[in-house]
């Protein structure tokens, strides 16, 4: 059975190997965010840049809602105040373009359209469009987790599913919002896919000189909301209600039926208890010759009771007799009942030891 | 006392279900339902009867033997006009076995009801049960009320009698040999004259009535009886040293076995047994009588003994039973054969007794200190073990010869035999007259 210590070191081990696989595994990958306008990695956005660039765009990453002299505003993912929201719907009322593609958000009007029972399988759209300016785009392919929107009375739509479409533009003030059903098409790894450069195109950068603003995404972790905010309020009331419960459940069994009995118990004490302490004192004085002649007298005594001499007859008259009725030769049975001096405590042993052979052979002889 | 019970918590937990679909906010939803929750439990809790309105009795041996089970029965009676559900326990110690303390009951209205359990009891001795907790639930079955009713009740737990079967055995065995039915030369044919019979061919020729025989055309013998009426007393020592266990069991069991057997053997064969129970003070003391209530008496008086740990008066308890047994007995001495104490104490006072009274001393040797005095050790530990178990024999050998060098007769026997070779030498001490 491992030690204490054995299992302390053991256990740390462990932790060791759990962290250095949480730090192998879990280790940044330098590719940036995702939907980071800076990152070349499958998920970043920094193709999207540098094509709008190519076409003659003016590219502003900005974390501040867009002025008056962009044309176009991009939200990749919503996670503006209220103010900020405020004050870019105010830029669109002003005759702003924008574009969003995060489904959560309330910058646009349009409700989220049917959701596929498994969210991961990737919407089929056909290519009819409503919009005059995305009529260059062919075929688009939202990969998974994108969306499609219920088209409002009054807003145009592109790319249907069943009556909810891909991207649907309302006109607000004297602007208009854009709603992309997922920033996923914006991506390095889909933006060379089917017509999404061109999608990108047509909506970001109509025309050369285009100054868009980039509304940096959030990064991850960051926002306002804590864990708590995300569980409804039901939830939060069932969780209570949960601890309610145990609460009652604690008082139910807290109170006894009937009070602990109480009752005195005899001392339990082997009564060999006391020979064991015998021995070991015996042992820890290493008192092996005598233990020796104890052991010796006692073999004397019951040799005699056997062979009929008196109780107290001399070790070498024991030693005789007992010969003479056995095969034993005398010399042996009397170094077993008048042991010499002894070195230690193997000695002892052989000594106890050969007494005891001597008792078996002439009691069996 | 209210008490919620597990419903008013299984309810509790039921709720959140609920909440999961009514769109109250939270504290809403909860002031809401815990507060109809609240509501109703406490309507239960003051709808449930007072547990002392309910009739309680507990149905309960006086006596029970160590080793023998019994039956405990609770009756519960309702006067309410509605059904009650009532919980009770009830205040039974660990060592009376029992196969529960606690019963619920569904008790009808204006009616009874009853739950039993069995008791093994683990140890002797007297138990005080004192009293029983009753709780009893509301008619929601949410909240209960409880409460503690005094129901004082005693449970004699008597010692264990392993040899009764031997005793048993013993005491037919000396009737028959004291009416003639076996021959056993030397053993049961007493010397007290009994009456004249014919001879028969197993019949003793040194008993034939020569006088008898010539008035008569057949020889005639003269039979003989164990004398009766004579007076065995036991000394039970209850000291330090009858408290260490000997095959798991104390000293002082294996001697009030043997004191009961005793009792037993000596009584149905028409000798008067008494006891006498001591260690500082005298603990016991019943009086020397015959018959087949002396055994109840004498068992009466050990159950409640306990080993003292404390160093044994055998002057005073000699002195003791010098004054109260008067006439010639049989002192039987049930105590340990430790050295020290016998050198000091026993023997410096035993010829006290021993003028007037025959002394038997027994005592139950320990078989794992002989295993170890005749066992080949294997290491050094166990050698060293062997020589002190040699030497405490030698040390009980000493004292046993001291003994019987004053006259006593030493019964030294491992635990299952004491009590039997103890009524034995009982029964070769009755059958040679040396009383």
């Amino acid at each position: 059975m491992p030690g204490p210590a054995s299992t302390w070191v053991r256990a740390g081990a462990f932790l060791a190997v759990i962290v250095a696989g949480v730090l192998l595994v879990g280790r940044p990958t330098g590719e940036g965010p995702p939907l980071d306008p800076g990152s070349t990695g499958p998920l970043g956005t920094a193709a999207l840049v540098v094509l709008l660039e190519e076409l003659g765009a003016e590219v502003d990453v900005t974390d501040a809602p867009p002025g008056p002299a962009h044309d176009v505003a991009l939200v990749l993912a919503d996670d503006l105040d209220d103010a900020g929201r405020g004050e870019l719907a105010g830029w669109v009322q002003a005759g702003g373009t924008l574009v969003v593609a995060d489904p959560a958000s309330t910058l646009h009007p349009f409700p989220v359209g049917e959701v596929p029972a498994l969210g991961m399988i990737e919407l089929p759209v056909d290519t009819t469009c409503d919009l005059p300016a995305l009529a260059p785009v062919g075929a688009v392919e939202p990969p998974a987790g994108s969306v499609t929107y219920e088209l409002l009375p009054g807003a145009d739509g592109c790319f249907r599913r069943g009556a909810d479409v891909y991207v649907a533009a309302t006109a607000a003030g004297a602007g208009a919002v854009v709603a992309v059903g997922g920033a996923g098409v914006f991506t390095n790894q889909s933006i060379g896919e089917a017509d999404h450069a061109l999608l990108a195109a047509s909506l970001l950068a109509p025309r050369p000189g285009t100054r868009l603003a980039f509304l940096a995404p959030p990064a991850p972790g960051s926002g306002s909301e804590g864990l708590a905010e995300l569980v409804g309020d039901n939830v939060k009331a069932a969780l209570v209600q949960l601890g309610l419960a145990f609460a009652t459940y604690t008082l139910w069994r807290a109170r006894r039926l009937g009070r602990p009995v109480e009752e005195p118990q005899p001392v339990a004490l082997e009564a060999s208890e006391l020979v064991v302490a015998v021995g070991r004192l015996l042992q820890e004085a290493r008192h092996h010759d005598e233990a020796a002649r104890l052991v010796g007298e006692d073999l004397r005594r019951r040799l005699a009771e056997r062979l009929g001499l008196a109780p107290d007859a001399a070790a070498e008259q024991v030693a005789e007799v007992a010969a003479a009725r056995s095969a034993i030769p005398a010399a042996r049975i009397l170094a077993a009942l008048e042991p010499p001096p002894l070195r230690g405590a193997d000695d002892l042993v052989a000594h106890v030891t050969h007494a005891h052979a001597v008792h078996e052979e002439v009691v069996h002889a | 006392m209210p008490v919620p019970t597990r419903r008013l918590a299984l309810v509790a937990l039921a709720l959140a279900v609920p909440l999961l679909f009514v769109p109250l906010g939270v504290a809403g939803a909860l002031v809401l339902a815990d507060g109809l929750l609240v509501a109703i439990a406490l309507w239960d809790g003051a709808r449930a009867p007072r547990p002392g309105s309910l009739q309680v009795e507990r149905e309960l041996p006086a006596v029970v033997a160590l080793g023998a089970e019994a039956e405990l029965v609770w009756r519960v009676r309702n006067p309410s006009p509605r059904p009650l559900v009532v919980t009770l326990a009830d205040q039974l110690a660990p060592s009376l076995g029992a196969g529960t303390r606690r019963a619920r009951l569904v008790v009808p209205p204006g009616g009874q009801a009853r739950a039993a359990t069995t008791l093994r009891p683990r140890r002797r001795g007297r138990f005080e049960v004192a009293e029983v907790v009753l709780r009893v639930d509301g008619p929601l079955g949410l909240m209960a009320r409880q409460a503690a009713q005094r129901l004082p009740t005693t449970l004699a737990v008597h010692p264990r009698y392993r040899s009764a079967s031997e005793a048993e055995l013993r005491i037919n065995r000396a009737r028959l040999l004291e009416v003639g039915l076996r021959s056993a030369p030397g053993r049961g044919g007493g010397t007290e004259f009994d009456a004249l019979r014919e001879y028969s061919v197993d019949d003793e020729s040194r008993r034939i009535d020569w006088a008898a025989t010539a008035r008569s055309p057949r020889a005639i013998v003269r039979t003989y009886r164990a004398e009766r009426n004579q007076s065995v007393i036991c000394l039970l020592d209850t000291g330090r040293t009858m408290a260490a266990r000997v095959a798991g069991v104390p000293r002082l069991e294996h001697a009030m076995d043997a004191v009961m057997m005793l009792t037993h053997v000596a009584s149905r064969l028409g000798d008067r047994a008494g006891l006498l129970a001591f260690d500082q003070e005298v603990q016991a003391a019943v009086g020397a009588r015959s018959g087949a209530g002396q055994l109840a008496r004498v068992t009466e008086a050990l159950y409640q003994l306990e080993p003292a740990l404390v160093e044994s008066d055998y002057r005073r308890a000699f002195t003791f039973a010098l004054a109260r047994f008067r006439r010639r007995s049989l002192l039987v001495l049930c105590t340990e054969l430790a050295e020290q104490a016998f050198t000091e104490t026993v023997l410096p006072a035993l010829p006290l007794v021993g003028r007037h009274h025959l002394v038997v001393v027994a005592a139950v040797a320990d078989p794992t200190v002989a295993g170890w005095a005749s066992s080949s050790p294997e290491d050094a530990g166990a050698t060293y073990r062997t020589a002190a178990a040699v030497s405490a024999r030698a040390d009980r050998r000493r004292v046993v010869a001291r003994l019987r060098g004053l006259g006593a007769t030493v019964v030294d026997a491992p635990p299952g035999e004491l009590a039997t070779r103890l009524a034995d030498a009982y029964l070769r001490v009755k059958a040679t007259g040396r009383l």
